[in-house]
């Protein structure tokens, strides 16, 4: 009886152990076999309608994503079957199941020749992307063909060996930020890693003060208060890039660009103005058929630079919320509101609460399809949220700029500048202690902001540019970073 | 007689009324895993689960270095609080109504108490403000704290359930205390020993606050355990607050792989205890 009971357990224990490994195994065998190749170029994926396949150890790619990536023109002749390239006075051909092709007429033996493949003809990547003067690598872990369109010129060595920085704050530039570190992590040889962590402003700020962050992203310049605490121009501001803080609204019939004033704007934040159909907002909206709806105002529920930059504007334009309310990364709200976390809590709630406004930065609003205010300039114009009005909001104020570049862009008075925009900064020590960071920091900084190669992904993402006046200051405040008093930029 | 029936249909009643609050709770778990699957499954495949989390516009990208960090952090917390917690409700069960006792058990209710929140913040002022560094390391440590208390005081129930007529028995054969404790006791519990530690391992893998706070985030690989870590929830946390759909349909797949892992483990768990017992 017993020895029957303990054969039968023994029996169950293989069998659940036999059913896990079996669980396990698809998976397995499927990582081996069909993993899925994706291309980079540059650092940004490419995708096309057909994936890349290994042959015989070579890969193969769809030839029309390969020529066009690489900028070559790409001839297709039925007859003899044969593809061809330009590209800068370089001609390569291909004949499809042939193993020899031609780089300027020059014969060069292929290990696995081009071949058609479900309707695509496919080619060998090397071979095309190195005959095309680009760099090809292979990181077999990830599957992923990195093609880097000019190599050994563009790599960076600020430092003797592999670096990893420890950074957070602000989750405004967040999005860009993760491109920036992604490509600085691609071109720097030993490699910099960037941590940077979507933490908020304020506790950016807190991370630099306590140093627990190399360096600190920042919507919200340091107050008084906080500069107090570290040397007199010890913490330095750089800035990075600009961005607009959009108006969005959720009123049945009413599309994109309905038009606000300054003073509508904030009487609505102030509860003074509670319905749609209010006189002051018709009489600004000649045509719009405004509904009798509650306007029900959603905010920022933590703490945001978005929140400053917004309040940042309405202490400029009105003179009792900068009495009552003022302005910080979170403010004690008049009237009656709704809290939503973050610039996709608050894009949601919008979208979803018939009658709400709100704000949130552009990208966001763009993304979620959100319509968008047209607000009242100082010049007198109304102005959509885009890119350019965010740009021509700074540059009417460079001038003005402060030497510690601590500054507001709100309320710029150029005729086409939208009146809510911000700067976002980092924030790092002047006199740093470890050289090898400081090397990182002030490399990356400089390849960033000051050899602009941050502006194709802003670009992207809806922040502006900033102005060459700025990135001039920028340029000053680097080389004054130094460690035991030796300058780390020459 | 009609009290007879009253009492009979009030009993039905009552019995009714437990199976559907049993059916309720039965429902929301349902519910819950239904919407995680339904809104997951599309984000999860094998590069999903093995690559790095790419930038924005960036096609593709995983959760594979949030992944290993949560797996490393939660194993590497488990590995510092099961002896902890076992030690101490050996300790609790051997002397029940020692003064000290008493304290640990007081400690350990309030410790449950303690928002998760509040003990990552201990560790960041203790640790990472101290050494200056965000580290998987801290972060193993702060879940560490957290299920220290879960583990002691299920543990603690688990062995007072072994009854005493075993021990008495045990004694008179003339086994040691050490014998009776390591070779009687322990193996009697294992089962509930077991079920407590799992429910201390689910409820640290979906931690976020203490793991932030301790362990940061980072968005690749994770070298050595001095270096900030990414990990399952705060991934989860930081794309479900973005405004980019890729990055919510990742943070719903990373949910969907978070909750599944903790079935699977509790699922393996119960089954291995079911074989176990079978053999005993």
């Amino acid at each position: 009886m017993m020895n029957k009971k303990t054969t039968f357990s023994r029996i169950f224990t293989v069998l659940i152990s036999l059913a896990i490994l079996v669980s396990l195994l698809p998976t397995a065998v499927f990582a081996q076999t069909r993993r899925p190749i994706s291309i980079e170029f540059d650092g940004r994926g490419v995708t096309g309608d057909v994936s890349p396949i290994i042959v015989g150890g070579r890969t193969l790619v769809p030839m029309r994503i390969i020529f066009e990536t690489l900028g070559a023109d790409l001839n297709w002749d039925s007859p003899t079957r044969t593809v061809s390239g330009h590209k800068a006075g370089r001609v390569i051909n291909l004949v499809i199941g042939s193993r020899t092709a031609t780089i300027d007429g020059r014969s060069v033996a292929l290990e696995q020749p081009a071949q058609i493949s479900r309707g695509r003809t496919l080619v060998p990547l090397r071979f095309v992307g190195e005959a095309l003067g680009a760099r090809v690598e292979w990181d077999s872990a990830r599957a992923i063909v990195h093609i880097s369109s000019t190599d050994a010129s563009r790599r960076r060595t600020p430092v003797d060996r592999a670096l990893r920085l420890t950074t957070g704050g602000a989750s405004f530039p967040f999005p860009l930020y993760t491109r920036l570190v992604t490509e600085y992590r691609r071109i720097t040889e030993p490699a910099v890693t960037i941590d940077y962590a979507s933490v908020g402003s304020g506790a950016g700020i807190r991370g630099i003060l306590a140093r627990t962050f190399d360096f600190a992203g920042t919507d919200a310049p340091l107050t008084d208060e906080q500069m107090a605490q570290v040397a007199p121009n010890q913490l330095l501001h750089i800035p990075t890039v600009m961005g607009a803080v959009a108006v969005t609204y959720n009123v049945s019939g009413v599309g994109n660009g309905l038009r606000l004033t300054p003073d509508v704007l904030a009487d609505i934040y102030l509860g003074v103005i509670v319905k749609w159909n209010d006189t002051r907002i018709t009489a600004i909206n000649p045509g719009v058929q405004l509904p009798d709806q509650r306007i029900t105002v959603v905010r920022r529920s933590d703490s945001s630079g978005t929140t400053f930059i917004f309040t940042d504007y309405l202490s400029e334009v009105s003179e009792r919320w900068q009495r009552e309310v003022g302005k910080a990364t979170s403010v004690r709200w008049p009237g009656t509101t709704v809290g939503a976390h973050g610039n996709a809590g608050v894009a949601a709630q919008v979208s979803q609460l018939p009658g709400a406004i709100g704000y949130v930065e552009l990208s966001t609003a763009i993304a979620s399809k959100l319509n968008m205010a047209q607000l009242r300039n100082r010049a007198g114009h109304f102005i959509a949220p885009t890119v350019d009005a965010t740009s021509t909001a700074a540059a009417g104020l460079v001038q003005e700029m402060p030497k510690d570049m601590r500054t507001s862009l709100v309320n710029s008075p150029g005729a086409g500048a939208y009146p809510i925009v911000g700067l976002t900064w980092i924030l790092v020590y002047r006199d740093q202690t470890d050289l090898a960071k400081a090397r990182a920091i002030v490399d990356f900084l400089r390849w960033a902001v000051v050899e602009r190669n941050l502006e194709p992904f802003a670009a992207d993402l809806f922040y502006a540019p900033l102005p060459e006046g700025v990135i001039t200051r920028v340029r000053q405040q680097l080389q004054t970073i130094n460690h035991n008093g030796q300058a780390i930029l020459r | 007689m009609a009290s007879k029936k009253l009492r009979k249909t009030t009993g039905y009643l009552l019995e009714f009324a437990c199976l559907l609050a049993a059916l309720l709770v039965m429902l929301a778990l349902c519910l819950i895993l239904y919407y995680i699957f339904r809104r997951g499954i599309a984000a999860v495949n094998i590069p999903f689960l093995t690559s790095l989390p790419t930038p924005v516009g960036e096609p593709g990208g995983g959760i594979g270095n949030a992944l290993i960090g949560s797996a490393i952090m939660v194993g590497l917390g488990s590995l510092l609080a099961i002896p902890f917690g076992i030690s101490a409700a050996i300790y609790l069960d051997q002397n029940p109504k020692s003064k000290l006792a008493t304290a640990t058990r007081f400690a350990n209710r309030v410790l449950t108490g303690v928002p998760s929140l509040i003990i990552g913040l201990f560790v960041f002022t203790v640790l990472v403000l101290r050494t200056g560094n965000y580290s998987a390391l801290a972060g193993s440590i702060a879940l560490a704290v957290m299920m220290i208390p879960i583990i002691t005081l299920s543990a603690e129930e688990m062995l007072r359930l072994v009854p005493n007529s075993l021990r008495e028995a045990s004694l008179a054969l003339g086994a040691s205390k050490k014998q009776t404790v390591l070779m009687l006791i322990l193996p009697a519990a294992t089962g509930g020993l077991v079920v407590g530690i799992m429910l201390a391992v689910a409820l640290a893998a979906g931690q976020t606050a203490p793991v932030l706070l301790t362990a940061l985030t980072s968005r690749f690989w994770l070298e050595n355990l001095n270096q900030s870590s990414a990990s399952l929830p705060v991934l989860i946390y930081t794309y479900a607050s973005s405004p980019f759909p890729d990055w919510q349909e990742q943070a719903w797949g990373a949910a969907l792989v978070l909750v599944t892992t903790i079935l699977i483990l509790n699922v393996t768990a119960q089954l291995f205890i079911v074989a176990r017992n079978r053999r005993l």
